[in-house]
């Protein structure tokens, strides 16, 4: 199975609908995707407000992230699994691991001050 | 400001200039894509025409690499819907191949039931339905075949030589031999 993480301990599978939910409940925010490959360093990542998640057709089964209205990725329930982080900050985050070995890690950017709130 | 209709217009340009430019330049690309996920080559070129469709009606994202993965995805999907299809439709076929009573429970398990069991149905009453012609005389069975075929009195006076007294004691004889037949559940 591609791309443990080092979150590897903590996170649980969920279903694909259960993200989507999540997901939506993010539009507006800012976020950060970042992607790796099994095995590898990737080091590359997205970071920008979620416009939308689309749904795409014919059977609205896959799903488009739409970020700053022009970039983005596509994610398919057919070859991906979801799993699902502790909510340590109250955000938590999921990570997609696709059939062909790349995942992707969604987060919401969370400022320092509003993360650990009894520091300031 | 441009009025609804007239935006939707332009966006519906905007979309065919991009799938053109897209086909251009990628339609390799998409029709391996297409023949990845489907049986035949003429079910590929039949997903990538849908997926264009789709494209026309829904994309509504930018020209650019974005395009081209709409694209990949969605004709993945389109491929394995047609694919879903046709393995429904070979699983109503199977039920009427002569293979044994196995066979037959397998179809009716599959996916379209309502059709399954309507198959069933219409096979249970052509099998009573040749029981009984089987019980009549040669000749009650060929006035009524060729009467059940949609032939005249006077064809079948015509086709087989018959007077008209013949052909109309026949028909009488054999209906009443069904009737008889019905009525005692000898079938």
């Amino acid at each position: 199975m591609p791309a443990p993480s080092s979150h590897m301990d903590e996170q649980r599978q969920i279903e694909f609908t259960d993200a989507l939910g999540w997901l939506q409940g993010l539009i507006g925010a800012e976020i950060k995707a970042t992607v790796n490959y099994y095995g590898q360093f990737f080091g590359c990542g997205l970071q920008g407000a979620l416009n939308r998640v689309e749904t795409l057709p014919p059977d609205h089964e896959a799903i488009a992230l739409v970020m700053d209205e022009k970039t983005g990725f596509y994610l398919d329930p057919a070859d991906t699994e979801v799993y699902a982080g502790p909510e340590i900050t109250g955000d938590g985050w999921l990570e997609f691991r696709t059939a062909f070995g790349i995942s992707v890690l969604v987060e919401r950017v969370v400022a320092e001050d509003d993360a650990f709130p009894m520091l300031r | 400001m441009a009025s609804p209709p007239q935006n939707q217009t332009s966006e519906r340009e905007r979309r065919a200039q991009l799938l053109d430019q897209l086909l251009r330049t990628e339609r390799g690309r998409l029709i391996r894509q297409a023949r990845y996920h489907s049986r035949r080559a003429e079910d590929a070129e039949d997903a990538l025409g849908d997926a264009c469709v789709q494209f026309l009606r829904f994309y509504g994202g930018q020209a650019d690499d974005h395009a081209l993965r709409w694209m990949l995805l969605v004709t993945k999907r389109c491929a394995w819907a047609i694919r879903r299809k046709a393995m429904a439709r070979e699983s109503r076929y199977r039920l009427i191949a002569p293979e044994g009573e196995d066979e037959l429970v397998e179809a009716i398990i599959a996916d379209d039931r309502s059709d399954a069991a309507e198959l069933v149905e219409r096979g249970e009453e052509t099998a009573t339905v040749l029981s009984l012609i089987e019980q009549l005389k040669p000749d009650e069975r060929t006035a009524l075949i060729l009467l059940g075929l949609g032939c005249t009195y006077a064809e079948i006076r015509e086709l087989r030589g018959w007077s008209k007294t013949k052909l109309n004691r026949c028909l009488s004889e054999g209906r009443a031999r069904v009737r008889q037949l019905l009525e005692r559940g000898e079938v």
